[in-house]
C-alpha cells in the first residue's frame, strides 16, 4: 500500500536519521498532496506495525465539540433587555493532537469526528508536543522552492508580492516562483561584498596619507566631493545629490532615482532570500552584509575618480559588479549604474550616459590630479584639517561628515553580528597602514590595549587589540613615563606588605573541550625584606623590558626621559597612587595578562 | 492500533474565497498618527472638550426623545453649573469617576522609593467610589441608585436627568448615552437574505479569522499549537470539511500581543531558566522571537492576507493608537503585499464581492449568486487595552467584559478612559476613539476569555434586527482558541487547538486563564 518512495524515506527519516515526519513533510518530500501524505503515513504504520521497527503515531483529531452558550455565564444576567440574540450558541469546532495512548479519550469530547488521521510518525513516542515544530524547517524551505498549491496549501489569490520587485515575474500565486527566479543572481551579493570590504575604506578618519591627497580634490573641486560623500552612505539622500550633480544628467536621473531608492531597499529584502534555505538564524547574519552590495559600486567611483593613478585596486573589482549584474560598473557615475542594475528596460539609455560619465569624468580627474601634483606634504594635512574640523566648510563637505555620522549609526544600529563582522576587518585595515598622521595633523601612536568581555557561556574573554590614538608632539613624550609609571605601582596587600607580581601559568579546558594554557602574572606579598630584592629585581626586569620597548618603538630618544621616569617612580610611587585613584587597578589589569604583551 | 479512514484528496483543489479591503471613509477615521500631528506638547483637555462637542448632540437628541414627554417637563440645563436647585432638569456632561483607589500621579512622586511599590490592582473600584458629571462650566457629583447601575467610567458623555439636593448633589432619577451610531455600512437586503444565507449556501460564506495573543517568545511556548494553526489556516491540517472551511477564511486578523513581554524581562537570565528535558521546545525555532514570529507570518501570508495590529505587549508604544508595526521587522513576510500593518484600534472595511465568489465557485451553488451579494463589512479592532482598562473601574459580577464591550458601543466611544487611566496620544482638535458609525463587528483581542455579542440598538426604531458583532477574541498561547467570523451572518465560529496526552507549552499558563474565567464570569 505504501509507495516504495514514502517508505524509503520515512524509514530513512525514521530509523537512521531520528527524525519526526509530519504529513507536512512527506508530501513536501514526494510532492503528493496532504491528504495523500496523510493515508500515507497511515499505510506505513499499518505496514510497520508488526515488525521490529516498529513506528510511533501522533494523531490529530478534528470536529466539533459541545457548543458554546453565549448566555448564562458569558453574558451579564443584568442585561437581560437587550435582546435574544444572547442565546445563540456558537459553534465550536475542536482539533486536538494526541498520541495514540490517549486517542480513545480524544475522542470521545467530540459530538461530530470531522476526521482523525496521523499527524506524524515518530521513532519513539513523543512527549513533547513541540518536536512536531521541527520538520517545519524543511517544509519552509520546500514551499519556497515549489508551488505549494500543489502540496493542498489553499493560496489566496489576493496573496501577492509586494510591487516593489521587479515586474518580470508573473505575479498570482507564484511567490514561490519569483523567489526561485532571483536565487541565481543573489549569491553575488555574498562575493561583492567581501571584497568590497577590503576596499572600503571605513578608517577613513585614521587617515591613510593616501586619503590626505583625497581631501585636496575635496576642498578643491566642487563637483567631486558630492559624489563621494554622499553617495557613499544613505540612498535617502541620492535625489537631493541627482539634482546638484549636473544638468545633464538631472532630467533622466530624476525618475530613476526615486525608483532606485524604492529598488534599493527591497534590493535588502531581496539579498536574504537565499537565506531562507538556510537556518532562520543565518538570515540575520546575512542581512546585515546585503547592505553593502548597494554601496560597494560607488565606493569604486570614489577612489577612481579622484586618483586614478589609484586604478589598481579598481581593475580588481570592477568586473565583478559587470559579471554579476549587467554591464554597468564601468560607468563612473554610481546611480546610472543602479539603475541599470535593477531594470533592463533602461539598458538604451545607459551607453550614452557611459559616454557622457566617463568624459566628465576624465576631465575630473584630470584636475584632481594636476591638482595633486601641486599640494606638498604640509598643505595636504592643513587642508584635510580644515575639511575636517571647520564646521564652515562648504555644505558639500558638512554633508559629507554627516553622511558618515550617518553611517556609524548605522552600523551601530545593525546589531551585534554586524559589529562583529565589522570590527575585525577595521583592526586589518588599520594594521595594514602605515600611517600615523592624524587628520588634526598629529602624530598618532599606536596604543596596545586590551579589554575582556564575558562570552556566552560565562568565562571571561581578553582581547588585546590597538589602536591609534594622536598625540601632540609635546604630549607624546611626557605621556609615555606616566604610563609607565602607573604600571610600575607596586601594590600593598591587605597584609600591608607589599606584592610582587609572579607569572604562573594555568591551564584551562575550555567548552569545546581544547586545552588552553595561559600565562598570567598574580601578586603575592613579599616579607619586607624579601621587599628589596624584589624592588631590585623588578627595576632590573624593567630595564630590560623597556629597552626592548623602546627598540620596538621609535628609537627617537625616549631612553632620557625614561631613565628620568624610573628615578622618579621609585620616589613618586606614593604620589601617583594617591593622585589616581585608578592607578592601581589599571596596573594590576595590565599585568594580569602578562607583562611582554602589556609593554609592547 | 486504530484503523484510520483514510482521507479523500479532494478532486478539485480547494480554492480560497476572497474578500477585499477597501479603503475607509471619513466615518472610519484612521488612526495613524502623521508627523504633522506627532506633537505631544498639548494637553489632554482638549479631547475631553473635543469629546463633549462631538458627542453632545447626539446625547442631547436622544436625550430629548426620551424625557421630553414626562409630564414634569424637566429643564434642559446648557452648563453644570447652571443647574437650577430643587427643579428637575437634565444636563449633558463627561462623567470623572472620583476613585480614592485611581493611581494618582501625585501618590508615585511622593512615594517611598526605598520601597518597592505595590502590584497594580486588578481593580480600581471600591465603595467609596463617587460620579462626577463635568463640562468646561465645572463639575457636580451624581448621587442615587440610578448612576451605580448605569455603570459608567471616566470619559463617557451622558445626559443625566434629575434634581440638584440640598447638599449640593445632583440626584439621579434617569441617565441617557449616545446610543448606538448608525452603522458604517449599508444594510444588506434586509434580514430576510440573511436567514436565507444561513440555510442555503453558508458552505460558501467568507470568513474572517481572528487571532490575539500568539505569545511566542514566552518561556512556555505554544509552539505545537501555532503549528496546528498554521496548518489549519493554510488549509492542510484536517479532513476535507476542515479543509472546506479553511478555504472560506479570506484573511486573518491578528489582534495584538503576538509576542511575549516575558521574553524582554528574562533574556538575560536565560541560562538559569531550567531547560525542559531532552530537545526542549526553544529548539525548534530560533530563538529570537521575532524571527519566529516571521516565519510563522511568512507561512500564513502566502496563503491568505494577513493583518497584524500590535498589542499590550508588543515592541510598539504604548501611547494608545498604537502605530503599525514597522514592515521591515518581519523579513520577508513584509514582501507580500497582502500583509497589512494596523494600528491598534483599527477600521477596516472589508467587502465580498458577488462576482468573484460566485466565478471562485464555478456555480457549485446554482442560488450563489443570488444569495451573495456583495456585502461591505466594518470591522473595529482593537487588541483590547480600552475594555481591559475599562474592567478595572467597573464591579465584575454585574459588569462583564463582553457587557464593557458592548456598552463602549452606546456611549460611541471605544477609549473613554483614555486619558485618565489609558494612555493616549494627546490630540488637540479630535478625538479618533469617538465612535461615528457602529461597525459590524467589533474585535477585541488580548481577552482573557472568549465571548461573543450581537448588540442591538435599544430604541428598535426602524433600526431593528441589525446588529453589531462583538467578540472577545482570547489569547491563543492561553486558549488555543481562533475565532471565524461569517462575514455575511455574523455567525461566529471557534477553533480550538488543543494538544493532549503530550507536554506543550501554553497550557502551563492555564491559571492565569482560570483567572480569566472568573473575570469574564463574575
Amino acid at each position: 500500500m505504501t509507495s516504495k518512495r514514502a517508505k524509503d524515506f520515512l524509514t530513512k527519516e525514521l530509523f537512521i536519521k531520528k527524525n519526526v515526519v509530519t504529513f507536512r513533510s512527506l508530501s513536501r518530500e514526494l510532492d503528493i498532496h496532504v491528504n495523500d501524505a496523510k493515508n500515507e503515513l497511515a499505510a506505513y504504520l499499518a505496514d510497520t506495525a508488526n515488525t521490529d521497527t516498529p513506528s510511533f503515531a501522533t494523531y490529530m483529531v478534528s470536529g466539533q465539540i459541545a457548543p458554546l452558550h453565549t448566555n448564562g455565564s458569558l453574558l451579564d444576567a443584568m442585561d437581560v433587555s437587550d435582546d435574544d440574540n444572547a442565546h445563540q450558541s456558537v459553534t465550536r469546532s475542536k482539533i486536538v493532537l494526541v498520541d495514540c495512548d490517549g486517542l480513545q479519550d480524544a475522542k470521545a469530547q467530540f459530538t461530530r469526528i470531522h476526521s482523525v488521521y496521523i499527524y506524524s510518525l515518530s521513532p519513539s513516542v513523543l512527549r513533547d508536543a513541540g518536536l512536531i515544530c521541527q520538520p517545519t524547517v524543511n517544509v519552509r524551505n520546500a514551499d519556497t522552492k515549489g508551488n505549494a498549491a500543489l502540496n493542498g496549501k489553499i493560496i489566496s489569490a489576493h496573496v501577492k508580492i509586494r510591487n516593489g520587485l521587479p515586474k518580470n515575474v508573473s505575479a498570482a500565486s507564484s511567490s514561490k516562483t519569483t523567489l526561485d527566479a532571483r536565487k541565481p543572481v543573489m549569491p553575488q551579493p555574498h562575493i561583492l561584498p567581501q571584497k568590497s570590504e577590503q576596499t572600503t575604506d571605513k578608517g577613513k578618519r585614521n587617515e591613510v596619507s593616501k586619503d590626505n591627497v583625497h581631501a585636496k580634490p575635496l576642498a578643491t573641486t566642487k563637483e567631486q566631493p558630492k559624489p563621494t560623500g554622499k553617495l557613499d552612505w544613505s540612498k535617502g539622500k541620492s535625489k537631493e545629490q541627482e539634482i546638484t550633480s549636473g544638468p545633464r544628467v538631472k532630467d533622466k536621473a530624476e525618475p530613476r532615482s526615486r525608483q532606485d531608492t524604492k529598488i534599493s531597499s527591497s534590493s535588502a529584502k531581496l539579498a536574504d532570500k537565499p537565506s531562507g534555505n538556510s537556518d532562520m538564524g543565518l538570515q540575520s547574519m546575512k542581512k546585515p552584509i546585503s547592505k553593502v552590495p548597494a554601496v560597494e559600486p560607488k565606493r569604486t567611483t570614489k577612489r577612481k575618480s579622484p586618483d586614478p593613478s589609484d586604478s589598481d585596486v579598481d581593475v580588481e573589482h570592477k568586473p565583478m559588479p559587470k559579471d554579476g549584474k549587467a554591464m554597468p560598473s564601468a560607468m563612473n557615475h554610481a546611480r546610472v549604474k543602479r539603475g541599470v542594475v535593477v531594470s533592463d528596460d533602461e539598458d538604451e539609455e545607459a551607453p550614452s550616459k557611459l559616454h557622457k560619465n566617463i568624459t566628465r569624468s576624465t576631465s575630473d580627474s584630470e584636475r584632481s590630479l594636476a591638482a595633486m601634483m601641486d599640494i606638498d606634504d604640509d598643505q595636504v594635512v592643513r587642508a584635510s584639517r580644515l575639511s575636517s574640523h571647520r564646521p564652515d566648510v562648504e555644505v558639500d563637505d558638512t554633508g559629507d561628515e554627516v553622511d558618515q555620522t550617518d553611517v556609524d549609526a548605522l552600523i551601530s544600529s545593525l546589531g551585534e553580528e554586524e559589529e562583529e563582522d565589522v570590527k575585525p576587518q577595521a583592526k586589518k585595515r588599520k594594521s595594514k597602514k602605515v600611517i600615523p598622521v592624524g587628520r588634526n595633523g598629529l602624530k598618532k601612536r599606536r596604543i596596545l590595549k586590551s579589554r575582556t568581555t564575558t562570552d556566552a557561556k560565562g568565562y571571561m574573554q581578553t582581547e588585546d587589540y590597538s589602536s591609534y590614538e594622536s598625540v601632540s608632539e609635546e604630549e607624546a613624550v611626557p605621556e609615555e613615563p606616566k604610563k609607565r609609571k602607573s604600571r610600575k605601582v607596586v601594590p600593598v596587600g591587605r597584609n600591608g606588605l607589599k606584592k610582587r607580581r609572579v607569572i604562573k601559568n594555568r591551564t584551562i579546558t575550555d567548552a569545546k573541550g581544547y586545552t588552553h594554557t595561559e600565562e598570567y602574572s598574580s601578586y603575592e606579598s613579599v616579607s619586607e625584606d624579601e621587599a628589596v630584592e624584589v624592588a631590585r629585581d623588578d627595576a632590573k626586569k624593567t630595564k630590560s623590558k623597556k629597552k626592548a620597548e623602546s627598540k620596538s618603538k621609535d628609537e627617537a630618544g625616549d631612553k632620557p626621559v625614561q631613565a628620568n621616569s624610573k628615578i622618579k617612580e621609585t620616589n613618586s610611587l606614593r604620589g601617583t597612587k594617591a593622585k589616581s585613584g585608578k592607578a592601581p587597578k589599571r596596573g594590576g589589569l595590565l599585568n594580569f595578562f602578562g607583562p611582554d604583551k602589556s609593554k609592547k | 492500533m486504530a484503523t484510520l479512514d483514510s482521507i479523500p484528496t479532494p478532486s478539485c483543489p480547494l480554492v480560497r474565497s476572497t474578500s477585499t479591503v477597501v479603503p475607509s471613509t471619513e466615518t472610519t477615521p484612521s488612526f495613524l498618527i502623521d508627523p504633522k500631528n506627532k506633537s505631544y506638547k498639548h494637553q489632554y483637555a482638549n479631547i475631553y472638550f473635543t469629546r463633549l462637542t462631538m458627542l453632545r448632540s447626539a446625547v442631547e437628541e436622544r436625550a430629548r426623545a426620551r424625557w421630553d414627554g414626562l409630564q414634569s417637563e424637566p429643564l434642559h440645563v446648557a452648563r453644570v453649573l447652571d443647574i437650577v436647585k430643587s427643579q428637575l432638569c437634565w444636563v449633558i456632561g463627561t462623567v470623572y469617576m472620583d476613585m480614592p483607589l485611581k493611581p494618582n500621579v501625585l501618590e508615585d512622586i511622593g512615594r517611598d522609593h526605598s520601597i518597592p511599590a505595590p502590584p497594580p490592582r486588578e481593580k480600581f473600584y471600591c465603595d467609596e467610589d463617587s460620579v462626577m458629571l463635568e463640562d468646561e462650566s465645572g463639575r457636580i457629583k451624581l448621587v442615587g441608585n440610578r448612576v451605580s447601575e448605569e455603570r459608567l467610567v471616566t470619559g463617557v458623555i451622558v445626559a443625566a436627568l434629575g434634581m440638584e439636593t440640598p447638599t449640593g448633589d445632583f440626584e439621579v432619577v434617569d441617565m441617557c448615552t449616545a446610543g448606538l451610531a448608525t452603522f458604517a455600512e449599508e444594510e444588506i437586503l434586509g434580514s430576510d437574505a440573511m436567514d436565507v444565507d444561513v440555510d442555503f449556501s453558508s458552505t460558501r460564506d467568507e470568513y474572517v479569522a481572528v487571532i490575539s495573543g500568539l505569545s511566542i517568545g514566552s518561556p512556555s511556548p505554544a509552539d505545537a499549537q501555532i503549528q496546528m494553526l498554521v496548518e489549519y489556516l493554510t488549509g492542510e491540517a484536517g479532513g476535507p470539511e476542515d479543509q472546506q472551511l479553511a478555504s472560506q477564511i479570506t484573511r486573518l486578523i491578528i489582534a495584538g500581543n503576538s509576542l511575549s513581554l516575558e521574553e524582554y524581562m528574562e533574556e538575560g537570565e536565560e541560562d538559569k531558566r531550567p531547560r525542559k528535558f531532552g530537545a526542549s521546545a526553544q529548539a525548534n525555532f530560533s530563538p529570537h522571537p521575532n524571527l519566529a514570529l516571521s516565519a510563522h507570518l511568512h507561512d500564513l501570508i502566502s496563503a491568505l492576507p494577513v493583518h497584524i495590529l500590535p498589542g499590550e505587549d508588543d515592541p510598539s508604544g504604548i501611547i494608545l493608537p498604537q502605530q503599525p508595526f514597522p514592515r521591515a521587522m518581519f523579513g520577508k513576510a513584509a514582501t507580500f503585499e497582502s500583509f497589512y500593518c494596523e494600528s491598534n484600534p483599527a477600521w477596516l472595511r472589508v467587502r465580498c464581492d458577488e462576482t468573484e465568489s460566485s466565478i471562485r465557485n464555478e456555480r457549485r451553488t446554482s442560488s450563489s449568486k443570488s444569495n451573495h451579494p456583495p456585502v461591505t463589512r466594518s470591522l473595529l479592532v482593537t487588541s483590547g487595552q480600552p475594555v481591559l482598562d475599562m474592567y478595572k473601574y467597573l464591579p465584575t459580577p454585574p459588569s462583564s467584559l463582553v457587557s464593557i464591550a458592548a456598552s463602549t458601543l452606546r456611549w460611541r466611544h471605544v477609549a473613554p478612559t483614555a486619558p485618565d487611566t489609558l494612555w493616549c496620544h494627546p490630540y488637540r482638535d479630535r478625538d479618533p476613539f469617538v465612535l461615528r458609525k457602529t461597525p459590524d463587528i467589533y474585535l477585541v483581542g488580548g481577552m482573557p476569555k472568549f465571548g461573543t455579542k450581537l448588540v442591538g440598538s435599544e430604541d428598535g426604531s426602524g433600526r431593528a434586527g441589525r446588529c453589531c458583532r462583538i467578540v472577545l477574541v482570547p489569547s491563543f498561547s492561553q486558549t488555543g482558541i481562533l475565532v471565524l467570523v461569517n462575514l455575511r451572518t455574523l455567525e461566529v465560529q471557534c477553533v480550538d487547538f488543543g494538544v493532549e496526552g503530550l507536554s506543550a507549552g501554553g497550557g502551563e499558563q492555564r491559571s492565569s486563564g482560570d483567572d480569566g474565567d472568573a473575570m469574564a464570569e463574575g
